[in-house]
């Protein structure tokens, strides 16, 4: 009977208590931590932003620079190919006397 | 769109006496209740508004504390000789701490350390639920909200939790008898 008694007491030791208030510390904690998580996010925004306009002006950069080559690639190969007819038309004289070396 | 000032204000007292009810230590209740307003802050703009702001805040108040109390277990497992000289002695059943809630009157002030005892053996539900509906005495359909479970579980949570409760008080009181006895022969 005792035992039930004191389990009901420590039980209805909690019922009607006043509530607990943090220190006045905590609220110039809170706001300093606050202040310090700006600090550090806002930077750190405008950092990845500027990041990403880098990456992306650096993608543009290679993808012009891969289109440049291309290009370039492609104009010297037809070129060559025109060189190559115009030389070859030129030189390949069916009637050419080798041991005499004139036409 | 509420504001955090506004947020803080309204709340702050509520979640520091949640969040103290769980870890039963002024100086971490704070630290914990910091936590829970820098995150609120942080994710103010991502709240959707589908629960009340206050059931959202307190939410992340008892995470955070639940989160605070696993990492203290955690690193309590990892001191080796704390059960060779713990404060828990052979007959209870659970540790008595050394917290007096600010709240709580002097002459009620020993009989609460018991209770904050026994609690930190509940499972974490019924721990919430015993500490939002008992100790805070939150409303269920509030406390429903912020578990996100139905009304009928949270009084099942509660029931069982009173339960396991009564049971280690009262082998808490026995062994008290006993050593009383033990301490006069």
């Amino acid at each position: 009977m005792e035992n039930k008694v004191w389990t009901s007491d420590v039980f209805d030791s909690v019922k009607g208590k006043l509530p607990a208030t943090p220190s006045k510390k905590f609220e110039e904690r809170l706001q300093q931590a606050l202040e310090n998580e700006r600090k550090i996010t806002r930077p750190s925004i405008i950092h990845m932003k500027w990041m990403a306009a880098a990456a992306c002006a650096i993608l543009v950069l290679i993808s012009i620079n891969f289109l440049a080559i291309e290009n370039w690639n492609t104009k010297n190969e037809n070129q060559s190919a025109n060189t190559q007819k115009n030389y070859t038309a030129d030189i390949l004289i069916p009637n050419y006397d080798f041991l005499n070396e004139s036409l | 769109m509420i504001s955090f000032e506004e947020i803080y204000n309204e709340n702050f007292k509520k979640v520091y006496n949640l969040v103290i009810s769980y870890v039963q230590h002024v100086e971490d209740a704070e630290e914990v209740c910091q936590d829970v307003f820098l995150k609120v802050h942080r994710e103010l703009n991502q709240f959707e508004q589908r629960s009340k702001v206050s059931t959202w805040v307190y939410r992340i108040a008892v995470n955070a504390s639940l989160d605070h109390l696993r990492y203290k277990n955690r690193s309590k497992r990892k001191v080796f000789f704390l059960p060779i000289f713990g404060r828990q002695s052979e007959h209870s059943s659970f540790e008595i701490p050394d917290f007096y809630h600010p709240g709580i009157a002097i002459e009620k002030q020993e009989l609460s350390r018991y209770l904050y005892g026994a609690i930190n053996i509940l499972p974490e539900n019924q721990k919430t639920a015993f500490i939002l509906c008992f100790v805070e005495e939150m409303p269920q359909k509030q406390v429903a909200e912020i578990m996100q479970l139905n009304i009928k579980a949270v009084e099942s949570l509660l029931q069982r939790a009173k339960q396991s409760l009564r049971k280690a008080l009262e082998n808490e009181y026995e062994g008290q008898m006993k050593r009383k006895k033990i301490m006069s022969k």
